[in-house]
């Protein structure tokens, strides 16, 4: 009783839960395996530890199945290494525990909790799951999402980026041979230049077009050594337009170049006044951080660190040098 | 007037227009000259490349466009009529990556169908549209391709969509040519259905001893001549030692006599584009 009233809490709090219909004992071969939970995932010596198990004192905790519909067949949900064990030692009937047919929607939940186990696949699988699931449950939240998956929120995040891509691309990650497919890292990489605001407000530029580039550059191996260039190509692209117009054409023009030219490496997008500027802002955040620190300097506690009034003498020549050729007077 | 003997028409000439008329469409053309040069490579044992060239089995796209339509019309549940249909009918490539010849068979499957209007985009879909169609057990994906050999792709492409798949729908393999042993492969260790217009078994395999259009000595010789072509798959991938040819390109079964390009060999078949 207060097992059955636990079960009808439990399906008011989560819907997405498997419902028990009842206990009752059915003939081990009219059983059948569930499609998703795959007979390679099983040790071989922890199968047999059970089924000597099984075989002294039987199958205490019943199978979960339910009836396919479409079929009429009893499917496994939970229990299908109990079920090769029953099969194995010849026993005619297991104890069940039959709950409905399962919705579109916890078929895909089972198939993550499946899919974690398994190393050979790629992220886009569980992105496109992700996505009749987002469908489905009408759901966005990355939060949300990996809360009811299982998976973490950057994985989920991961999978939202590779969903913004065409079908086209979809089906180069999902390639059956190895050598063949392109990896979801690429296509991640590429994201953020990809989808930069400056770089689509350029005349010239098309998303699709500037994936078909960079995949021939990936595959010829030629422009780009690693997936990890794009996050030189994007720093390259946020480098120029931090140091105005001027540097915002050359990018463009540069950027265009490299789009064109299989052959062209990141480094083609540098260009070394916006590299400076970047250089000199970034200096300045770090000047600014150390100028705050040495105000709060309590000199008599620190009169004896011979080291730290070296190292400040040594800026403070530097730093005298670089004004006076600057001539900027402090 | 009658005919001089210098007016009638060289055996060999006369076969060579044959083969060039049956082979045309190739991607790389076949011409009379091509086929002299490959028969060249034969030496004195002209007469075996000459056999090999009789018993190759070519589809260009009208044969490729006539098989996919039979094979189709022969599956279960199918009909024409969209509303005759036994529950919704979608189509994908078996193999997604470019340059291979899922995407295009699709294509031929369309005209063979007359599917290849606007209004029937719905039914040709991306592998990575699959989870989400909605697919149910009453419903039957077909996936598309040339050619089964080993039934490796299939059985590959297969691992994916079990991957894939929220659902189980029918899956239907349909080539327009299978070896039996995939077919029995695909049927063993998957749960597809494959349906192939021609079905190759040892008969086939110009390597097997059911095979009769070359003697035993001609097969030893045939087989030093395909080592010379490519030393690590003279048979041709999985030993199928086929002859089998499509216009679009030599499967990788065939024996590389017929469409290895290495230093050694110019196959008359060559599965890389030239041009």
């Amino acid at each position: 009783m207060a097992q059955r009233k636990k079960q009808r809490k439990v399906a008011r709090q989560n819907p997405e839960a498997v419902q028990p219909i009842g206990v009752k004992s059915l003939r081990t071969s009219a059983l059948k395996p569930n499609k998703h939970n795959p007979r390679r995932l099983f040790d071989k010596e922890d199968l047999r530890t059970l089924q000597d198990s099984i075989q002294r004192v039987g199958i205490l905790v019943p199978l979960v199945v339910y009836r396919e519909k479409s079929t009429g067949s009893y499917v496994i949900l939970d229990g299908q290494r109990r079920w090769m064990c029953a099969q194995a030692l010849d026993l005619k009937e297991v104890p069940v525990n039959e709950v409905p047919e399962p919705t579109l929607v916890q078929n895909i939940v089972t198939m993550f909790q499946i899919h974690k186990l398994r190393e050979d696949w790629e992220l886009m699988p569980t992105a496109l799951k992700l996505e009749l699931l987002m469908k489905e449950l009408q759901e966005r939240g990355e939060k949300q999402l990996a809360s009811l998956t299982g998976l973490d929120v950057a994985v989920v995040t991961r999978c939202k980026k590779l969903l913004s891509y065409r079908k086209r691309y979809q089906d180069m990650m999902l390639r059956s041979k190895r050598e063949d497919r392109v990896r979801a890292d690429f296509f991640i990489e590429l994201y953020p230049v990809r989808n930069d605001r400056f770089v689509n407000s350029l005349d010239w530029y098309n998303k699709d077009e500037f994936t078909d580039a960079m995949l021939a550059k990936h595959l010829d191996g030629e422009g780009l050594k690693s997936v990890t260039d794009f996050r030189k190509v994007k720093q390259h692209i946020t480098n120029a337009r931090k140091a105005g117009r001027s540097a915002e054409r050359a990018i463009s023009r540069r950027l265009r170049e490299f789009t064109e030219e299989t052959e062209l490496a990141p480094d083609h997008l540098r260009i070394s006044t916006a590299e400076a500027a970047t250089s000199a802002r970034n200096m300045a955040k770090t000047a600014e951080k150390l100028e705050l620190q040495l105000r709060d300097v309590d000199v008599p506690t620190v009169v004896g660190e011979t080291q730290f009034w070296k190292s400040l003498s040594a800026l403070h020549k530097t730093i005298s040098r670089l004004l006076k050729k600057a001539d900027v007077r402090a | 007037m009658a005919k001089t003997q210098a007016d009638k028409p060289d055996p060999i000439e006369k076969k060579i227009g044959r083969w060039e008329g049956q082979f045309q469409g190739y991607r790389e053309p076949v011409t009379a000259k091509t086929i002299h040069d490959w028969l060249a490579q034969f030496g004195s044992r002209k007469e075996i490349g000459e056999k090999v060239l009789d018993a190759v089995d070519y589809y260009g796209i009208a044969a490729i466009e006539a098989a996919f339509r039979s094979t189709v019309q022969k599956i279960e549940g199918w009909n024409t009529d969209e509303k005759q249909r036994t529950g919704r009918w979608v189509f994908a490539p078996l193999q997604g990556a470019a340059g291979k010849s899922g995407a295009a068979m699709l294509s031929y499957l369309r005209s063979a169908l007359r599917m290849s209007g606007k209004k029937y985009q719905k039914d040709f879909l991306y592998l990575s549209d699959l989870t989400s169609a909605g697919l149910g057990p009453e419903d039957t994906l077909v996936l598309v391709d040339d050619f089964a050999g080993t039934g490796d792709q299939a059985s590959e492409t297969w691992e994916l969509l079990d991957e894939i798949l929220p659902t189980e729908p029918r899956v239907v393999v349909v080539v327009v040519v299978s070896t039996r042993r995939a077919v029995s492969r695909l049927q063993k260790e998957t749960p597809m259905t494959v349906k192939a217009h021609k079905r190759l078994d040892g008969r086939h395999n110009v390597f097997d001893e059911k095979c009769k259009f070359l003697t035993e000595p001609e097969r030893e010789e045939l087989l030093a001549l395909c080592k010379r072509a490519n030393k690590r798959t003279p048979r041709g991938y999985g030993d199928c030692g086929l002859t089998l040819v499509f216009c679009h390109k030599t499967p990788n079964n065939s024996i590389p006599v017929l469409h290895a390009t290495t230093a050694n060999w110019k196959g008359l078949f060559p599965r890389i584009a030239e041009h």
